[in-house]
């Protein structure tokens, strides 16, 4: 076992081990200097598919838990720097090494940009950035952050569009019982498929907070080539994506409820829908949640002509997807704060499946069931 | 019998709640007051500006009994909670929480060499050369 971790996780796995051993329990930064501070957060995930194969949301594609396997596959760690040019201009740099990100561990450039802060609350940033739709895609690698052992994003996350290159505003403002902040950002965004180039994105983000609780609104729209997956030819020009979503967290006494919708309507590839409900309870140090989510993939119907100069006799290309995959899900889990910075999150997840993705074919029904442990903090 | 253990156990919890920590900075600070809405913005990031518009230093010291009594005061939350909510705005980028600090010599020094650095303390540690700015009741 100990010789079979060694090889599949290497370096992370030792790493997130002397992360557990080395960390202060209070998770604040660590401030090298005065301008200079590193923090940091790890996860160490073990699930287990039960029934048959099941996926996992990642930004690198899916990860795949073979049924009866254990996992560690969504485990990371990621480290941030945030370095004060001047009392106004700050630089800050993130990477993460999981397989969520790269296969072979690789650490990424996850967030990338320089800061200036005007002011008056008005916050101005450029560089690389997460697309701020849902608080699962911004802070998707940030396990401590949520209360699930997983994000709650669509199984594209922002229609694939999570990060992208540009510049967003921020501006805070109180009006009389609420916090208000809205974000516009622009920029040419990455999309997690190499046949996908992005020619710009725009998102508008709204959140409004009281007394703990809030509520965040956002509208993406996206224009986009899609060729076929060898590059050869172009399957569409200046397609466009619109997305929107609606989230929120309500907190009352010891409850806390959340909610979120996304509906995302796109040209060649899938359109996608995620609706969650969550209802927490904190014991102390222990919060029961009960979940449950829905979560679909409506395929588009494209043309794709056959290969050129193929004999008619030659075996056809598969029928393209134009149906829609629906995943629902309910969980229960529960979440143990250690210390302040700390915590351990064990989570049952029945998973029922409807794929309806080929016209020429049977609609499909199966489950599985995903049982997940997961460690995780800040530093 | 019941009813007065749990008259003790209330008049305990009490003695222990947040009546004695207060919101101070510098003695010679511009700063006068300061209500319990805006010390819950500037100490949860969702401010670095007082009303006439001067940029505020937030410090803390590394105590986790008061800041937990601190913040259960300010938001109601708890020090797990505030550390995940502290994590969504460090990880975005979004906002960052109060500078922290080991000693009390220091926050004193820092104090002292920013007339906008605040900072909360149990009343008990407040010195002459602080001012009250906002006190919890």
């Amino acid at each position: 076992m100990d010789a079979w971790i060694k090889h599949r996780y290497g370096a992370c796995f030792r790493s997130l081990l002397a992360a557990f051993w080395l960390l202060p329990a209070t998770g604040h930064a660590l401030e090298i200097s005065d301008r200079l501070s590193l923090s940091g957060f790890y996860s160490l995930d073990a699930s287990l598919s039960l029934g048959g194969d099941t996926s996992l949301p990642a930004r690198a594609g899916d990860i795949t838990l073979e049924d009866g396997r254990v996992s560690l596959d969504y485990s990371l760690i990621g480290l941030q720097a945030d370095f004060s040019l001047t009392d106004n201009l700050r630089v800050t740099a993130q990477v993460v090494s999981s397989r969520q990100t790269d296969e072979n561990l690789k650490p990424t450039l996850e967030w990338g940009y320089l800061s200036y802060d005007f002011g008056e609350d008005l916050l101005l940033r450029g560089g690389r950035l997460k697309t701020p739709v849902l608080q699962g895609v911004e802070l998707r690698h940030v396990g401590f952050s949520r209360l699930w052992a997983r994000p709650l994003v669509p199984a594209s996350g922002a229609s694939g569009f999570d990060d992208y290159h540009g510049g967003e505003i921020v501006k805070r403002r109180r009006l009389g019982d609420y916090n208000l902040k809205i974000q516009g950002a622009y920029g040419e965004a990455e999309h997690t498929r190499t046949f996908i180039d992005n020619r710009d994105i725009k998102v508008l983000s709204t959140r409004v907070e009281r007394d703990g609780s809030w509520v965040n609104l956002a509208l993406m729209h996206a224009r986009y080539d899609v060729h076929n997956l060898d590059r050869s030819r172009v399957l569409g020009r200046n397609a466009e994506v619109r997305l929107g979503s609606v989230e929120a967290e309500i907190s009352r006494g010891n409850a806390i409820l959340n909610f979120g919708y996304l509906h995302g309507l796109a040209e060649i590839i899938p359109d996608e829908r995620l609706a969650y409900l969550s209802l927490g309870y904190r014991l102390n140090r222990a919060i029961p949640y009960l979940l449950l989510q829905y979560r679909t993939m409506d395929y588009p119907e494209v043309a794709v002509p056959p290969p050129s100069g193929a004999p008619p006799s030659a075996p056809r290309p598969p029928a393209p997807k134009n149906g829609e995959f629906t995943t629902r899900a309910i969980s229960l889990g529960l979440r143990y704060d250690l210390d302040a910075a700390h915590a351990i999150k064990a989570q049952v997840e029945r998973q029922f499946f409807h794929d309806a993705t080929y016209r020429a074919l049977e609609a499909r029904d199966s489950a599985t069931t995903l049982l997940s442990v997961t460690f995780e903090g800040v530093f | 019998m019941s009813r007065l253990l749990g008259l003790i156990a209330l008049l305990a919890a009490s003695c222990a709640s947040h009546a004695d920590l207060a919101v101070v900075a510098a003695r010679g600070s511009p700063i006068e007051r300061l209500d319990a809405r805006e010390v819950a913005d500037i100490f949860l990031a969702k401010t670095t500006r007082l009303p006439d518009g001067s940029r505020v230093q937030p410090l803390e010291l590394s105590d986790e009994g008061v800041k937990a009594e601190f913040y259960r005061e300010i938001s109601g939350k708890t020090l797990p909670q505030i550390n995940s909510y502290w994590t969504t705005l460090i990880f975005t980028g979004k906002g960052r929480p109060p500078r922290n600090v080991e000693e009390i010599h220091r926050l004193i020094e820092l104090l002292n060499s920013n007339p906008y650095a605040i900072t909360y303390l149990p009343k008990g540690r407040i010195t002459e050369s602080m001012k009250v700015l906002h006190v919890f009741r």
